[in-house]
């Protein structure tokens, strides 16, 4: 007796349809799973035996065969358990094959035949309608993520003999249904704003030219003064996440398991902080079937690194082909995927090892050579991919006490939102195969074309650079942010007040310390 | 009562137990080189490998938990051979535990059904 139920994988972020057929014949009873299944789809043949069993099922005492096509793909987690249950169900007893025909089948099984949840429901629900078929069935907990994918009936199911109810047709059961654009108006609520944050204007200010233009920005201040604080309003001056970003983010989410029923759509754009003894694997992604890292769950949103300089080398350095081509590839003896990562990096570091060089309250304990160790941690071409450098000192009684209202993150967002239009229509046309949607991507023919600047402001930027001994790389991050700042005041022309502010974000560069 | 008297007269009891459970035994001690098993019956229509374990005290755990991963190795292998040699391959198959203690009176059978 034969069964053929279908199922879905995960293979990086997408997923991949497997089908689960189960043989049954006479002989010594075995419980044989084969075509390249993990510990835990091994192990998921004692959950389905006592799931089946404590549903008030018989569970055949025979030789039992499951084999998972196609056999040559590594099959991962414990997803297959309900179509591994549904498949000897319906082998036993002979359960028409109209009835599972053409569905997709993914849950884990506790021991009771309660289901529950699975990661990459997005995904696989992707799968499963980009194969036509009739519907998906999956716990629950996951229905809401999975019906998010449109043109697929979603069906979720609480237990293995509800779910065998529902194909025999005794119980009805409805298709989840969500609705996108309100599910996405109520989560898309930030938490935090802008207007938190007293005093720091020079900082505010450096992050709204950052977001306009989506430079990478870093900031150098001492313990305590606020870098934190302020990176985690990036996120709400930046413009909206539109739809089809939010559906891109959420694809990554759910396939490391990060979604929950109460909160199935990413609606604003993720902020990432991850630790700095974070892993080579855990910042670009890894494993031997590579999982998303953070550079990935980071994807259309922010990336903040604080304590920049703890981070370790490789991990940083690692990080420089996702920032440049806002996707990463990790090959593996196995697999070779590719992930997207489009966020903006925010870093934030101490001025010196004690934190309180150039602080005027505290006296700095470290020694030239000490600082200049700390600050060479940090790599050139690090460095160099990173547009606006700013110093974010510690603040005055009086301006931390100070109870003037600022601006909130409303109306610095409508300015960037403004800005980003700008850049919109100026890349639309003739950009190459790497499209630009943003300043901060331009390459040295871009900023050549779009940055030309006025005499006067030419005559400024010489003596500037000049003075201040700027290199020549940062020259072109002064032009392609002086491009940003001329874009939030509307002006087609980068005038010498938009150099003069460019020229104040590389404060890294100065040579005088 | 030595070892091996306890052991027959468990098996015995054992016989008993099945066949007023409805059961037809086919063959009690089967040998061959790969080993003995105690019973060999046929319940309604299913094959039943019956492991008899009896024991006169608890104090060396219960008669059931003597049945490790390394006897069930062995009765599977036993049992695959009896299935061949009689040509019951079709059959459905099951291997239960008898566990009989004979400290009380009456002794005590506890039928451990589709052991492994």
């Amino acid at each position: 007796m034969l069964s053929t139920v279908l199922s879905t994988s995960i293979f990086g972020i997408d997923a991949f349809i497997v089908s689960v057929e189960t043989d049954i014949s006479p002989g010594l009873p075995t419980f044989t799973i084969v075509g390249l299944p993990d510990t835990a789809v091994k192990e998921s043949q004692h959950r389905v035996q006592a799931a089946i069993k404590n549903s008030g099922f018989a569970f055949p005492n025979r030789r039992i065969t499951v084999n998972l096509a196609p056999a040559d793909i590594k099959k991962e987690g414990a997803a297959f358990d309900l179509p591994v249950a549904l498949g000897i169900l319906a082998a036993f007893s002979g359960l028409s094959p109209t009835l599972y025909r053409n569905y997709a089948f993914l849950g884990e099984l506790s021991l009771d035949g309660t289901l529950r949840p699975v990661k990459g429901a997005v995904s696989m629900a992707l799968a499963a309608r980009d194969t036509h078929l009739r519907g998906l069935v999956l716990p629950v907990q996951n229905a809401t993520e999975a019906a998010m994918v449109e043109k697929i009936p979603v069906y979720g199911l609480s237990s293995l003999a509800q779910t065998a109810f529902f194909l025999k047709g005794e119980a009805k059961v409805e298709p989840c249904r969500v609705d996108i654009s309100h599910l996405f108006d109520k989560t898309a609520v930030p938490q935090v704003d802008l207007s938190d944050v007293q005093g720091h204007e020079h900082a505010k200010r450096a992050l709204e030219v950052a977001a306009a233009g989506n430079h990478n920005i870093l900031m150098v201040g001492p313990p305590g003064s606020g870098k934190t604080m302020l990176a985690r309003r990036l996120p709400t001056i930046l413009p909206p996440l539109t739809l089809e970003e939010a559906l891109d983010a959420t694809k990554i989410h759910s396939v490391v398991g990060m979604l929950s029923a109460d909160r199935p759509l990413v609606a604003v754009r993720p902020f990432r902080s991850p630790h700095h003894n974070i892993s080579e694997a855990g910042m670009i992604g890894g494993g031997a079937i590579p999982r998303p890292g953070e550079v990935s769950l980071a994807h259309n949103g922010v990336l903040f690194l604080d304590e920049l300089p703890e981070f370790r080398r490789d991990v940083l350095e690692g990080m420089r082909q996702p920032i440049e081509d806002g996707t990463v590839t990790i090959g593996r003896a196995k697999s070779t995927l590719t992930f997207p990562t489009r966020f903006m990096l925010v870093c934030a570091m101490n001025p010196c090892p004690c934190g309180y060089f150039g602080d005027p309250h505290h006296v700095c304990t470290c020694t030239p050579n000490k600082i200049r160790r700390y600050r060479s941690k940090i790599s050139g071409p690090l460095l160099d991919r990173i547009d606006i450098h700013i110093d974010v000192p510690a603040l005055k009684y009086k301006e931390m006490s100070s109870r003037a209202p600022t601006e909130n993150s409303r109306t610095v967002a409508a300015r960037v939102a403004e800005a980003r239009a700008l850049q919109h229509q100026r890349f639309s046309t003739g950009s190459g195969h790497h499209p630009i949607y943003a300043n901060a991507q331009m390459g040295p023919r871009q900023v050549k074309r779009y940055c030309q600047i006025t005499k006067e402001s030419d005559k400024f930027l010489h003596i500037a650079i000049e003075r201040l001994g700027l290199s020549a790389r940062a020259y072109h991050r002064i032009l392609k942010v002086s491009r940003t700042i001329a874009d939030l005041e509307r002006s087609e022309r980068i005038e010498p007040p938009h150099i003069t502010e460019a020229v104040q974000y590389r404060s890294f560069d100065r040579v005088n310390w | 009562m030595n070892r091996k008297a306890v052991g027959q007269k468990g098996e015995q009891l054992a016989c008993d137990f099945l066949k007023e459970k409805g059961y037809r035994i086919l063959d009690r001690n089967h040998r061959s080189r790969l080993g003995e098993i105690d019973i060999v019956c046929n319940d309604s229509g299913a094959i039943v490998f019956v492991e008899v374990k009896t024991r006169t005290s608890n104090r060396f755990g219960l008669p059931a938990e003597s049945v490790g991963p390394q006897k069930q190795k062995r009765l599977r292998r036993l049992a695959q051979e009896y299935l061949i040699t009689h040509q019951l391959e079709q059959c459905d198959v099951r291997f239960d535990v008898l566990s009989i203690m004979l400290s009380s009176e009456p002794p005590a059978i506890e039928h451990i059904y589709g052991a492994f």
